[in-house]
């Protein structure tokens, strides 16, 4: 049996590993963080496209054309940011994405969350968020058709539908008057996870796309949670014309999953922690070329820390030559 | 996120994956995972060591050296030469949700107790003149006096007697544990052997004044410490975590929450089973439990090699840089 | 500042015990138990009695000569609302393990110590794998054990984790087995070619002892013990659900002692049997 004792390393401030002078050299990148490959000095001119970086209570302008969004407030005229985090502007609206947060939803957003709390109608689900997002009895699909109406008896029987425990990918539907998210299960793409394995990153990471769903070419399915919530599981042919409503719900996992489908399920899993170790951005091409990028590696050293740092280098490389 | 919710599905993925031998991590059965150590990082201290097992688990082991009465058994006189190792072990609340509160001290309790059982329980004393690392085998019991009985899993803890009947070296050892990622256990006692090898406590010096008063006198000269004897004799723990038929190291927190019947084993170097500890609300065939304290020991031995190793190399790494009249470099909770 | 101890004047010297020749301390000695003359193999004889108190929905009472037990179950009954803390498929077993004041050579205290605490967990693990708690959502069953008398420690475990599983048996609760436990204690004895009882036990050299284990020790043997092993075994099912050791052992000597656990326990199974169905044909179940 071999176990690996390291002594630590002091974690640089750009998110890799360094040694502690460098730690002197205050120049943050955070060009991982927004995909973009280039080493971005601290200017205060956001107008280059370049990174600022502010701490609360710092000034973001005092230019009062701008209006201001989320993570700033204005105090005598000037816009002033109230988390630390990285400047965003959209036209005049300006806004502050904390690095390390809460997930904070919008509607349309698809999400991954966990049951964790059966009550009167309604379940309610972790979703990351700052407070657990509502799932309605009347939101989910019941077996037995897709038209079907509500009954009395479903009511009592909730937890055949979905347990404590029990993840689930929902789509954010609506909010509710006291900031809660309601969610809503009604599509055959939704509803409860099976036969995979549950990984969690910071949701500013999860890049926000066309489709959530994907099946990768490896044969490996990974939902992206928009709240950072991550499924990776292996994969079931799609057929949404035949789809058999009653094992919707089914907590079954299917019978044949190999030692290889496991072995890439955990390969891609591990991909996924390395680039969000590395503060890189998740999408399905970047989680592809993570997996490409560690092939080269035994599977059981896919949690070790430099092995993570340069499978996500490497994916990193292959994006930017992407972008030619 | 709620720590101790596991969905069906999840359950079952995981039991087969332990059954096919490729656990959600991609690990197989019997990988750890890596451990970083890094002793001698608490000033206050007489001997610290800070343990991370990558994936969570993050925890700080000091050993204090205080001066106090010996604990002398009123019937029998026993403990009158003898050192104390008290134990204690706090998880903080910011490391789980569920540890809020009340809520981590049954959780410290049993940590503390299985803590002073491997360490301050029964006659685990290794006799240094009979055991060496070249006869292993040889069954190293002390001396059969019953007057020998009381020492600490390996520790001498004669040794740690200032004025017999009166004074002694009380050990406290106190871990607080970080953050949690499951396998606390293991990396626990990992912790302790790293920070008691780290500790060197001032030697004394009895004087008698006659008249059967006694006083010592303690050396403050830095360079002249003593570590503590016995200490290479310590055990460690290999908690095995049954899932299904098959049992894996190192669990991760969701693994824990599938795991029925968990059985820690602490060993010493020479393969000698120092405590045996099944918890949670399972049961085994008495055939699977032989089979995982013999896989236990195994384990846990060629655990304490390469612990060592790693304790040594960083301890020439500080003598040297010391010889160069450098402080030691540490990293602390600057680390990763 | 220790404040449960008395503080002494600050010189204040440990008096030194000193036994006088006649009045020798007992010591292991080969084939010379402490309580009667037991094999090492050998436990000592179980009293073992259901239908104590009235009350409970079920109790049982447990003697092996110094070591006195009682126990009552209550429940299955409803959980408080301050232990729902969350909706669980499954029963909760909760166990309270507490030494009477007067059971223990000190004082023990009213309040809960840690290691009563631990000892109340360590019940818990050793019985529920017994219990069907599926059977019972949203129920807890309460077992309260009362050490009377403690006569070792390991000892005093066993008989606490036999005691309560015939007592949750009487109280009808389903289970998939009884669970019996046994304590084992690993002895270094003086060996005597005379087969005498040898006094003076520091002019023995090491290699002139042997290991034995010692079945179900009591306090004196336990003052001289190297190490124990508690084991809790269910015997119809083959599972072991609890296994407690410390102390310093060679792997060999694991192996042997939980073989002889195993074997009392099938023993103590027989009488656990006998008095379940002594009170169910003398119509004392309640």
């Amino acid at each position: 049996m071999q176990v690996s004792f390291l002594s630590p390393t002091a974690r640089g401030a750009d998110g890799r590993a360094s040694s502690r002078k460098d730690d002197q050299d205050m120049d943050l990148d955070f060009s991982d963080l927004l995909g973009q490959h280039q080493t971005p000095k601290g200017s205060k001119d956001f107008k280059d496209g370049s990174i600022h970086v502010v701490t609360p209570g710092e000034t973001i302008t005092s230019d009062t054309q701008f209006m201001r969004g989320h993570g700033t407030y204005v105090e005598q005229e000037k816009l002033v940011s109230s988390v630390a985090g990285v400047v965003e502007r959209v036209n005049k609206l300006i806004s502050v994405k904390a690095l390390n947060t809460r997930y904070s939803g919008e509607i349309g957003d698809v999400v991954v969350g966990r049951i964790t709390e059966v009550t009167q109608k309604r379940w309610k689900v972790d979703v990351n968020g700052r407070q657990d997002a509502i799932l309605m009895l009347s939101s989910i699909n019941l077996p037995g058709g897709v038209q079907r109406r509500k009954q009395e008896s479903d009511e009592l029987q909730m937890r055949t539908f979905f347990m404590e425990g029990d993840l689930v990918v929902a789509e954010l539907q609506a909010f509710f008057h006291d900031g809660a998210y309601s969610l809503h299960t009604r599509s055959l793409k939704y509803g409860k996870l099976r036969n995979g394995s549950f990984i969690s990153v910071a949701p500013a990471l999860v890049q926000r796309c066309k489709s959530h769903f994907h099946s990768l070419s490896m044969g490996v399915d990974v939902i992206l949670g928009l709240n950072g919530y991550i499924w990776v599981s292996a994969y079931v042919p799609q057929n949404l014309d035949e789809i058999d409503t009653e094992q919707v719900y089914s907590n079954k996992n299917k019978e044949d999953i190999s030692a290889e489908d496991r072995e890439r399920i955990a390969r891609v899993s591990n991909c996924i922690l390395a680039l969000a170790q590395e503060l890189m951005f998740i999408n399905d091409t970047v989680i592809t070329f993570a997996y490409e990028a560690s092939l080269q590696y035994p599977l059981k050293d896919l949690i070790k820390q430099e092995v993570k740092a340069a499978i996500a280098n490497e994916a990193a490389a292959s994006v930017d030559n992407l972008r030619g | 996120m709620p720590t101790n919710l596991i969905s069906p599905a999840e359950r079952d993925y995981i039991l087969k994956g332990v059954e096919a031998n490729v656990r959600a991590d991609g690990r197989q059965r019997g990988d750890y995972r890596e451990v970083s150590i890094e002793t001698g990082i608490i000033s206050q201290t007489s001997g610290s060591a800070r343990v991370k097992i990558a994936g969570g688990t993050d925890m700080l082991v000091s050993v204090r050296a205080e001066i106090g009465p010996v604990l002398v058994d009123s019937e029998t006189g026993d403990g009158a030469d003898k050192g104390q190792i008290i134990c204690s072990v706090e998880c903080v609340p910011s490391a789980s949700q569920g540890w809020e509160g009340r809520g981590a001290d049954d959780v410290n309790n049993e940590l503390s107790q299985i803590m002073a059982r491997i360490l301050s329980s029964g006659n685990a004393m290794v006799d240094s003149t009979s055991t060496d690392a070249s006869s292993p085998s040889a069954t190293s019991k002390p001396s059969s006096t019953p007057s020998s009985k009381g020492g600490a899993a390996g520790i001498d803890l004669s040794k740690l007697c200032i004025i017999p009947g009166r004074l002694c070296w009380i050990l406290y050892i106190d871990a607080l544990i970080l953050d949690y990622g499951g396998n606390i256990i293991d990396a626990l006692l990992m912790g302790t052997r790293a920070a008691i090898f780290d500790t060197q406590i001032p030697k004394t010096q009895l004087q008698e004044f006659g008249d059967g008063q006694f006083d010592f006198e303690l050396q403050d000269d830095t360079e002249d410490m003593v570590t503590i004897e016995g200490r290479e004799n310590m055990p460690i723990c290999v908690t095995l975590n049954k899932i299904g038929a098959r049992y894996i190291v190192d669990a991760s927190p969701l693994e824990e929450l599938v795991t029925e019947a968990r059985l820690t084993i602490a060993v010493n170097k020479y393969g000698q089973v120092c405590g045996l500890q099944k918890s949670q609300e399972g049961c085994m065939e008495p055939s699977l439990l032989l089979e995982m304290i013999q896989s236990g020991k195994t384990m846990g031995q060629a655990l304490i090699k390469q612990l060592d190793a790693k304790i040594e190399a960083e301890a020439a790494t500080d003598l040297s840089m010391r010889m160069q009249g450098k402080p030691p470099q540490k990293y602390g909770f600057f680390a990763q | 500042m220790d404040r449960k101890r008395v503080a002494g004047p600050e010189n204040a010297v440990a008096p030194l015990v000193e036994y006088p020749k006649d009045q020798l301390r007992w010591a292991p000695q080969q084939e010379h138990r402490h309580s009667s003359k037991r094999q090492p193999e050998d436990i000592r004889p179980i009293y073992l009695k259901t239908g104590l108190i009235n009350q409970a929905n079920g109790s049982a009472y447990i003697e092996l000569e110094r070591t006195k037990i009682a126990c009552g179950v209550y429940g299955p009954r409803q959980k408080k609302a301050s232990q729902l803390s969350s909706f669980s498929g499954k029963g909760t077993l909760n166990c309270e393990f507490k030494f009477a004041t007067f059971s223990c050579q000190k004082r023990r205290h009213h309040i809960r110590d840690a290691q009563e605490r631990e000892l109340s967990q360590v019940l818990s693990q050793a019985l529920a794998p017994a219990v069907r708690l599926e059977l019972f959502p949203k129920s807890v069953v309460d077992v309260y054990v009362t050490v009377l008398e403690n006569d070792g420690l390991a000892a005093c475990l066993a008989a606490a984790i036999t005691c309560a599983s015939v007592a949750l048996a009487h109280a009808g609760i389903e289970m998939l087995d009884l669970v019996a436990a046994c304590s084992g204690s690993y002895m270094t004895v003086p060996r005597n070619a005379l087969g005498q009882p040898q006094t003076d036990a520091t002019t023995t050299a090491a290699g002139a002892s042997r290991d034995e284990i010692w079945m179900d020790a009591d306090l004196e043997e336990e003052k001289h013990e190297d190490g124990s092993i508690v084991l809790a075994y269910m015997p119809s099912l083959n599972q072991v659900t609890h296994v407690l050791q410390n102390g310093r052992a060679e792997g060999a000597v694991i192996s042997q002692s939980v073989e002889s656990c195993i074997e009392a326990c099938n023993k103590i199974y027989a009488v656990m049997q006998h008095s379940l169905l002594e009170s169910i044909t003398n119509g004392k179940t309640q």
